[in-house]
């Protein structure tokens, strides 16, 4: 029995909660509002409604700090973007909501604490305190990840799936048991996005709007579908290493770019004629890497006899993601796959109201300014989950 | 479950041989049979049960690596499972015949039912149904000893699981005494290894399986489990005892890095 | 009006004070020294759209710097005096892991070349 309503909301009269969010671990900023619905059920009556809050998204506005081709982003630079823009976006979210008395209309204010890149986390967080001070309205800090399953479970009301959480610094499965998000399976060693940013940079793809976008892009241009390049599958248990596909695909890359004709992979060894295109190897690191991915997923989900899965993260956007693992669920239990869509699968405000907002219904928020800090490590598995069963 | 794969299976051994689904694992399925592929029904083997362990073909993954992991996996397990069949001590299951290009293994039946509608006795029910009672009691305390010993006697002999979970070990009562003899099972992603840092991983998947499903009384179980194995070590003398504080201390570090590693969202 | 200040405490150095110097132009810009664009992206290609906005100036037209701008321009001084020292600090912590890395190194290639004497096998 999970009550949701143990703090009243700011205005009793309204019987909703309005909550703010900002979002800056990585290289995107984004500022959400949020609405939830006071619930009818309160007190023993009350269910687990954690997955269905009925939420009214207000405003979700997200601005990208976006590298020229085959540079990463530096966390001085991205921390510089969200200093500059942080303000503004806020000011066109609370105008997007209609918000006119921040001070009066503002329940909570959420901010991510981790994990994710020390710099840009803190120069949101300092606007968290900031706006908390001079509102007067209390602060709560959010887990990333938990942001990203708290809101992935509510777009698509998912019950109790496994949940594979795929973006530029993660990659986790992760399966719900007594109020915490436990890690089945995860990298041992780089993140599928990054695995994916790394190789875009060395084929200088374009950064904007995301180097996994485009690697999709030219996957999807690949004119020899049938032969892939072969990569090594790293599977090892329910966890997965990807550290040494990245440094064979990368040498092939360079080799590409260079037209180094002694690698016999890429160049007929008679002719000296390409074998191998960009298209090319996208499309198989593409298949390697997701085929690994929804392996370790079946195998969660064959642990703990789930039937459905929730894909969030930044790389939980790509379609042949999306359609490998939906015949894998169809298969394995007439299972199906839930996902969102760009606005909340990649980094935004509105995940990070949402954890936040359901924290603060349990009277979970910051009561000292010193619980602000960020932190660069923050594991999915240490925050308590009060608000489900 | 899918009737799909079923059928594929049926399609594949025929109608003279009756199969009944057991479980769906994530890379296999395995079905009971009545009939062994080479020895003649007579009294023998009349009531005899064996498995049939399949790897379906996964529609979801390119169809190249799709049969490259179905060959490999199962040439690698039937090769593994002969070998450790020949380690003294060490208990699985015993193969019967194999078909790598179709993906089917046949092999010795273990386990049994667990008492009170337990379900099937792998070491994950057997936990669950302890859990409920006497969490820390001496046949749990016993198993679980045991069952560091197998993986013990696995890693001293330079192989490894690759997915260490309680439900890939499995409890055969014991004919000796009262208790289970823990077998281990589903050398899918087994390899035979000399490298501290795979025995490490094998014992933090391991470690890690059990905090997720078994959590409240996972340190207890885990120190167990570890008790267990280090005992084979021990055993060994002077030699043994080094590896082991060597393998500890990876498995030590590999739990750090698992824990520490840093996560950029 | 009260200028901007910042204490930096840490167990090596008691209290370091930073503050605003009047007149100096460190203090009277939005454009730090240290808080601009890496040079890295810049040779990249990069075009900076994250360029702090110029301070404003009284809509009286008295060229006074308004409040808001003038706390502005002490903090992005400030900020690169703290940078700066900042910087200065994690360099002598570099150098000084550096030496005590080495130190480790020899005794653990000592250890090494030790044990392969006593015919340790390495796995």
């Amino acid at each position: 029995m999970v009550d949701l309503n143990t703090v009243s909301p700011k205005d009793p009269a309204k019987r909703y909660y309005l909550a703010l969010g900002l979002e800056g671990s990585a290289n995107k900023l984004g500022v959400g509002i949020i609405k939830h619905p006071f619930l009818p059920e309160t007190g023993a009556a009350a269910k687990d409604n954690s997955h269905d809050c009925h939420v009214e998204i207000l405003a979700n506005i997200r601005d990208t700090y976006v590298t020229p081709p085959g540079e990463g982003f530096l966390p001085r630079d991205t921390a510089r973007h969200h200093r500059n823009w942080c303000v503004r976006l806020i000011k066109r979210a609370l105008l997007e909501a209609g918000v006119r008395d921040a001070c009066a209309e503002l329940d909570v204010i959420c901010f991510t604490r981790g994990p994710g890149m020390g710099a840009p986390l803190h120069s949101v967080a300092l606007v968290a305190r900031t706006c908390s001070l001079m509102w007067q309205v209390p602060l709560v800090g959010v887990n990333h990840c938990v942001g990203h399953i708290e809101m992935g479970r509510e777009i698509t009301k998912a019950k109790n799936p496994v949940v594979l959480y795929v973006s530029g610094g993660n990659t986790q499965v992760i399966a719900y048991s007594d109020h915490r998000y436990r890690i089945f399976g995860e990298t041992l060693d780089v993140a599928v996005g990054n695995c994916l940013d790394r190789f875009a940079r060395t084929l200088k793809i374009p950064n904007a709007p995301s180097p996994g976008y485009n690697i999709e892009q030219l996957a999807s241009q690949c004119k020899n579908k049938e032969t892939l390049v072969e990569l090594p599958y790293t599977v090892k248990g329910m966890d997965l290493s990807m550290s040494g596909i990245l440094a064979y695909i990368d040498s092939l890359a360079k080799d590409l770019f260079r037209g180094n004709k002694a690698n016999k992979v890429l160049f007929d060894k008679k002719t000296g004629n390409t074998k191998v295109t960009v298209e090319d190897l996208c499309y198989s690191l593409q298949e390697n890497l997701f085929a690994m991915l929804v392996e370790i997923t079946e195998r969660a989900m064959a642990h703990v006899n789930a039937d459905q899965v929730l894909i969030v993260g930044g790389v939980g956007s790509n379609a042949r993601l999306q359609e490998m693992m939906a015949l894998m669920c169809h298969d394995r239990a007439r299972g199906r796959v839930h996902a969102t869509d760009e606005r909340f699968c990649i980094d935004n405000g509105v995940m990070i109201a949402q954890a936040g907002l359901l924290q603060y219904r349990m009277g979970n928020y910051v009561k000292d300014l010193s619980e602000t800090v960020v932190t660069q490590k923050f594991r999915t598995d240490e925050v308590y989950v009060s608000w489900r069963n | 479950m899918s009737e799909e794969i079923t059928g594929q299976v049926r399609t594949y051994v025929t109608d003279n041989i009756p199969i009944t689904l057991i479980s769906q694992g994530a890379e296999a399925v395995v079905y009971t049979t009545p009939i062994h592929p080479y020895l003649p029904i007579d009294d023998s083997t009349k009531g005899e049960k064996y498995i049939i362990k399949y790897r379906p073909h996964k529609r979801y993954r390119h169809p190249s690596i799709d049969q490259a992991l179905t060959k490999h996996r199962t040439v690698g397990e039937a090769r593994l499972l002969s070998k450790l069949s020949q380690i003294e001590g060490l208990q699985v299951p015993k193969l019967i015949a194999c078909d790598v290009y179709n993906g089917c293994l046949w092999l010795e039946f273990l386990g049994q039912d667990l008492p009170q509608g337990a379900g099937f006795s792998n070491l994950k029910n057997f936990l669950w149904m302890h859990a409920a009672n006497d969490p820390y009691s001496n046949v749990v305390r016993e198993t679980l000893l045991k069952v560091g010993h197998q993986i013990g006697l696995l890693h001293w002999n330079n192989y490894t699981h690759g997915d260490l979970t309680s439900s890939n070990i499995v409890l055969v009562r014991s004919q000796i005494v009262d208790g289970w003899e823990p077998h281990l099972i589903d050398f899918g992603l087994g390899s035979v290894s000399s490298m501290v840092e795979d025995k490490g991983v094998d014992l933090y998947v391991l470690e890690r399986a059990i905090m997720s499903t078994h959590s409240e009384f996972a340190d207890k179980y885990n120190a167990w489990i570890i008790e267990g194995f280090s005992n084979v070590y021990k055993l060994q003398g002077k030699a043994g005892q080094k590896k082991l504080d060597e393998l500890l201390k990876r498995f030590a570090e590999v739990r750090m890095r698992g824990r520490k590693r840093t996560m950029i969202g | 009006m009260d200028r901007p200040y910042a204490v930096y405490e840490s167990p090596d150095i008691p209290s370091k004070k930073f503050t605003v110097v009047p007149g100096n132009p460190r203090y009277e810009t939005t454009d730090g020294v240290t808080t601009r664009p890496s040079d890295h992206v810049l040779n990249a290609g990069q075009i900076d759209r994250d360029k702090p906005s110029e301070p404003k100036r009284e809509a009286d037209g008295s060229e006074q710097f308004t409040k808001l701008s003038q706390l502005r321009m002490n903090l992005t001084g400030l900020q690169d005096d703290i940078n700066e020292f900042l910087t200065e600090q994690m360099d002598v912590a570099k150098a000084k892991k550096a030496k005590l890395d080495s130190l480790e190194q020899d005794a653990r290639i000592e250890e090494e070349i030790n044990g392969l004497l006593d015919g340790k096998d390495d796995d």
